[in-house]
């Protein structure tokens, strides 16, 4: 690497925040590719095996709870927020209906009731954001804890 | 067993279990929550395990929930029950090291991950990371991911969702294994299967040979789950009508 006289900034790697965004068709075949962009970022995070795991199994529980009422031809941002203590998703999926949806044994309600519980057990903290024009929002996070510290 | 109405609330009964131990209040709690273990068991069907193995080991983490669950620390308990029997669902995919649809090297690194990552943990005394499997393993961080995204055995929610005909996607999947019966019987087809137009044949032998689901199926050919449904219903019409045409020629 050429050396230069510029004096470099001093980056403080305890602040940096990495952004990556995603953006797939909202159906189900896609989630995989979100879930593979999920794993690499979380690797880096130092992640352990079992937190990696069920951080896949939370997003995509997040993605298809969200999907849900989804327009065919929707589409699925999916906003990556990395820091060196946390790894953050920000779903965002529109079109969708606003109509409410069906409940019963077989229903929706009892599917996201479900997909609740699998999120509060495989994700830190999460939100899912009734549907507002269209658009639905949804966020999770996992906390990394430095390996020190395990 | 008492009547559902007249029990008292979970809540309750599980403080009452921690404190009394009472087997069984245990086995009530326990049945009172199988249909939990059975509805995360269906979300790892993907792979072709059979249910009841998934629902046996998943009423392990649920015993084991009942058994450990501490009222006086304020979780719920269902929440808290998802957790061990996911532990035990997810342990259950990596001890098996069921057949995987990836290449050779793919389907033999996702067979290393499971003692490696037993190793590490005892090693370390924590669950590795990543970087810690992949040089233990001798590969790459990417290569590890890629394993494990091969091994991923989970059934997307959306399956669960109602369909336009009532029911869901994952009932109307299931609705297509009655098929296997005619296939069991290949050895009779074959001859009937040869006549098969070679994107028909390509579709029997992905759904019935390789045991893709539709929803793997539909990835691979880049087409829609229901656009499969209906061509494997199609094909299997025509081979049924191939069966049995000879057969009533026979006959008359």
């Amino acid at each position: 690497m050429r050396k230069t006289s510029r004096p470099v900034p001093a980056v403080d790697l305890n602040r940096v925040r990495d952004h990556v965004i995603l953006v797939v068709p909202a159906r189900p075949e896609m989630w995989s590719i979100v879930r593979m962009t999920a794993s690499v970022l979380a690797a880096r995070l130092e992640l352990s095996f079992e937190e990696v795991e069920d951080l896949r199994l939370a997003v995509t529980e997040l993605c298809s709870s969200c999907a849900v009422d989804a327009a065919p031809d929707a589409t699925c941002e999916a906003r990556f927020e990395i820091s060196p203590d946390r790894f953050e998703l920000h779903l965002e999926i529109s079109p969708v209906a606003e109509s409410p949806s069906p409940t019963g044994e077989h229903g929706i309600l009892s599917m996201l009731e479900l997909s609740e519980q699998i999120l509060l057990a495989t994700a830190d903290n999460h939100v899912i954001d009734p549907v507002q024009d269209g658009l639905r929002h949804a966020y999770l996070c996992k906390n990394s804890t430095p390996l020190a510290l395990r | 067993m008492t009547a559902k109405g007249a029990r008292a609330p979970v809540a309750e009964r599980l403080a009452l279990f921690a404190k009394t131990r009472d087997p069984e209040l245990r086995a009530e709690l326990i049945e009172e929550h199988l249909e939990l273990v059975e509805r995360l068991a269906h979300r790892f069907m993907s792979r072709g395990e059979p249910l009841d193995d998934l629902v046996q080991a998943g009423s392990i983490g649920l015993i084991k929930a009942v058994d450990r669950f501490d009222p006086t620390l304020g979780y719920e308990f269902s929440a808290y029950a998802t957790t061990t029997i996911l532990g035990e669902l997810k342990r259950h995919f990596r001890d098996r090291g069921w057949s995987i649809r990836a290449s050779r090297r793919v389907q033999e690194l996702y067979l290393e991950l499971a003692p490696t990552v037993e190793v590490l943990t005892q090693r370390h005394g924590r669950s590795p990371t990543i970087r810690e499997v992949a040089l233990e393993i001798g590969t790459s961080e990417d290569a590890v991911l890629e394993a494990m995204e091969a091994g991923f055995g989970y059934r997307s929610p959306s399956l669960d969702a109602p369909g336009p005909e009532g029911g869901t996607l994952g009932d109307r999947l299931g609705e297509q294994d009655s098929n296997f019966e005619l296939v069991d019987s290949r050895v009779t087809i074959i001859p009937e299967l040869a006549q098969l137009p070679e994107r028909e044949r390509d579709l029997i032998k992905m759904r019935f040979v390789e045991e893709l689901s539709q929803v793997e199926i539909a990835e691979r050919l880049g087409v829609s789950q229901m656009h499969v449904s209906r061509l494997l219903a199609r094909t299997m019409a025509s081979l049924q009508r191939a069966v049995e045409e000879p057969r009533e020629a026979r006959q008359s």
